[in-house]
């Protein structure tokens, strides 16, 4: 009898603290599940500003987006995957290569260039956008181009429907990795040292340690920094838009910006959001696969 | 503090978070609908890129002194006008009570706006004498169904910048006539003397005759500046059909010429190849390096930098002229914003009044004197002012004049930027031929049509 009358005042108690949730509950609910609810009802409407439309159309929309009406979405749609993988990787590649040099080096020069390598993150993303537009790629100045002497023997690559995307990728790489370093570098740094002289005691060579002492041990911090990334890049929009504005030939587009063009460009606000809330319902995926991947292997303790 | 009195607590706070907001916006609408103690209060919709009106929203104050009436602006960003405008009027909040809108979307929103010849009656004026003050077109671009939707009040064509040093040179000349047979046109009168120029010139002095910009949006309008100079005067034709689509086969053969006339510059090496990497800004830093004898585009924009001691010590000066058309009386494509005031707007006296006030001859010379950025006005009195006051180039100002007004529908801006634009790309590049390219893009800007529901 006891028991229970203390579990009911626990309860009544949890149940007070509650009110506390109240705030942030408002704030999720006009924040988030407003916008987001308007955004879902909009999608069911053939809501077109520019033709002065408003009607009801039901799943009208999403079947035009997955029956192929719009090849262009699905083209960006494979593009930003695309996009994805490769900037995780590149920026992973330049990123860990960079966070190993630091951790080899002396204190004081893994100091100075830490910050040289880390310059690109305090420019603005539409800033360094502009910057590589003007200066890097596009003509007159084409500065990326000479200095690899390739200028007059490759199109500028911002005009090339063949080129413009590798140069996009070039640009984020640029100006993204040195998160990507960043995250890793730290991870290194607080790498368990003493597995590491071990492991040199027992005469094991750089790439035998590196690959059976820092990356296991840096597994999680690389899992949850390109998870990270994965999800940015997902969503990234300023340097295509800065940059080329999805063009040449929308061979630039990736879904943020194809949405933006249809919502914000064409006022086609009912397509516009059908198409935002397919994107979501995609990232929304890849977020919670990730995270459910990290729980198992968590519980495993695989990571 | 007791438990209880730390719940209530939280409860008047989580009751706050949504009082406030409501509490600001019922202020808001109320201050945006009405009056309110010191008069009338409008709302205007202006573009953030209209810097050059600046120093006369600095002077709204003044404005406030001499009528009571508070303007509250609200500036967004071009691309976005639009789009505020008609989602405010859409969902019927009409909060809005002035707005400058893009010609592009002047079509759409026209049907949601005010009468202005009633205030132009009322005022002492009329449209006829509003419409004889402007430049010509703006007749046909302001009214919508013999109403006065929009006061015109900013413009914008392509014109042609060159270098005088290398068009007055003594030994350039010589040489021109020895293998022309003419002097050095300074203007150009015909399409082919551009030609001639831009083919004289490359390699002598500079690396190109001729540059242009051939990239995304401006890329566009470079070539339909060059289709409408042969006559096919906008992207529609009356009955909405596109102008060289299957309806209007005619016009074919003149965008293939058009087409063939621009792309010819390229592939003959007069103009850079890499003019499909060159939006207005690129093209600009490419003539203002000193690498191309004219320069075909927005002009207007970096008209102020071409005279910048830093260009000049480089390049010399420069001078203008209007692209010549190919057909007698054709002229360019347009660009041009006109000043609404919304049906449903409650404060309609108000707005007509800061309408008079704004475009009066003194705020528009405030503008163009002070402003930052290169406004030109189609007032023809402002205009001619403009360029005597070496604001706005005299070729820009001449193809403002003689220019034609063209249809602009509802489906305008998609037919330009969604269908257009991604085949003048290919054109450019070389993927598509003139015949291809006239053909694709008649058949496509009129699906556009028929998608849009204007033609069956």
């Amino acid at each position: 009898m006891a028991t229970t009358s203390t579990t009911g005042q626990a309860r009544r108690r949890d149940r007070q603290y509650y009110w506390f949730l109240v705030p942030s509950g408002i704030a999720i609910l006009l924040l988030i599940v407003v916008p987001l609810g308007y955004t879902l009802y909009l999608s069911l409407r053939h809501y077109d500003l520019a033709r002065g439309l408003n009607e009801f159309v039901g799943l009208g929309n999403y079947a035009e987006i997955f029956t192929g009406g719009d090849p262009e979405f699905l083209k960006s749609l494979v593009r930003t995957l695309v996009y994805v993988v490769l900037v995780i990787a590149f920026d992973f590649l330049l990123g860990m290569t960079q966070a190993l040099l630091l951790f080899e080096l002396k204190a004081r020069t893994a100091k100075v260039l830490r910050m040289i390598f880390m310059l690109p993150i305090l420019i603005i993303p539409t800033g360094a956008a502009v910057f590589w537009r003007t200066t890097m790629w596009a003509p007159p100045n084409e500065q990326f181009l000479r200095t690899f002497g390739l200028d007059g023997i490759i199109d500028p690559p911002l005009g090339s429907p063949n080129l413009a995307f590798w140069a996009i990728l070039v640009t984020v790489v640029w100006a993204w990795s040195p998160w990507v370093f960043l995250l890793l570098s730290g991870g290194l740094d607080n790498l368990d040292r003493s597995a590491l002289e071990a492991s040199m005691v027992d005469g094991a060579s750089y790439w035998q340690r590196l690959r059976r002492v820092i990356l296991p041990q840096m597994k999680p911090i690389i899992f949850v920094t390109l998870s990270f990334k994965a999800v940015d890049s997902f969503l990234s929009f300023p340097f295509v838009w800065v940059m080329t504005q999805g063009g040449p030939q929308n061979s630039t587009h990736l879904m943020s910006t194809y949405i933006y063009e249809q919502a914000f460009k064409f006022l086609n606000y009912g397509f516009g959001s059908a198409l935002a809330i397919v994107m979501l319902l995609i990232s929304s995926a890849l977020s919670i696969g990730a995270v459910l991947y990290w729980q198992r292997t968590q519980d495993k303790g695989a990571i | 503090m007791t438990q209880r009195v730390f719940f209530r607590g939280a409860a008047l706070a989580a009751s706050l978070v949504v009082a406030l907001p409501l509490v600001a916006c019922s202020t808001s609408g109320a201050g945006q609908s009405g009056q309110d103690a010191g008069g009338k209060t409008i709302k205007v919709l202006v573009s953030s890129g209209h810097q050059q009106f600046k120093p006369v929203w600095d002077k709204l104050p003044e404005f406030t002194a001499q009528t009571g009436i508070k303007v509250q602006l609200d500036q967004v960003a071009t691309t976005d006008i639009e789009g505020a405008f008609q989602r405010d009027v859409t969902v019927g909040a009409c909060t809005y009570d002035n707005v400058e809108l893009l010609d592009g979307a002047l079509a759409g929103a026209a049907p949601k706006m005010a009468d202005l010849s009633t205030y132009l009656t009322k005022s002492g004026s009329s449209a006829q004498a509003l419409f004889d003050a402007q430049v010509g077109w703006t007749k046909g671009a302001m009214e919508f169904d013999g109403k006065v939707a929009y006061y015109p009040f900013y413009s914008g064509s392509k014109g042609i910048a060159y270098r005088e040093d290398l068009f007055t040179d003594a030994k350039n000349k010589t040489d021109f006539k020895a293998e022309f047979g003419y002097d050095i046109p300074t203007p150009p009168t015909t399409p082919a003397q551009i030609v001639d120029l831009a083919k004289f010139f490359t390699g002598r002095g500079t690396q190109y005759g001729i540059v242009f910009s051939g990239q995304g949006d401006s890329g566009e309008t470079t070539l339909a500046d060059v289709i409408f100079r042969h006559g096919v005067n906008g992207y529609q034709s009356d009955d909405d059909n596109a102008m060289w689509g299957p309806s209007n086969p005619a016009n074919q053969a003149k965008v293939v010429e058009s087409a063939t006339w621009l792309t010819d510059l390229i592939k003959n090496g007069y103009a850079p190849k890499s003019v499909t990497a060159m939006a207005t800004g690129e093209a600009t830093s490419f003539y203002t390096d000193g690498n191309a004898a004219m320069i075909y585009d927005h002009i207007y924009l970096p008209w102020a930098q071409f005279s910048a001691q830093d260009v000049v010590s480089k390049i010399g000066e420069s001078g203008s002229f209007a692209p010549p058309s190919f057909v007698e009386g054709a002229g360019g494509i347009t660009f041009y914003w006109g000043r609404g005031i919304p049906e449903c707007s409650k404060n309609k006296d108000a707005s007509w009044t800061f309408m008079q006030w704004v475009m009066s001859e003194e705020n528009q010379k405030l503008a163009l004197t002070e402003g930052q950025g290169v406004y030109v006005p189609t007032d023809k009195n402002l205009l001619a002012w403009s360029v005597e006051q070496g604001k706005v180039p005299q070729g820009v100002a001449d193809a403002v004049s003689t220019n034609q007004p063209y249809k602009v529908t509802t489906a305008t801006g998609r037919m330009r930027q969604k269908v257009n634009l991604p085949l003048v790309d290919r054109l450019y590049q070389g993927n598509l031929t003139p015949e291809q390219y006239a053909k694709d893009s008649g058949e496509a800007i009129q699906k556009e049509a028929v998608d849009s529901g204007l033609v069956k």
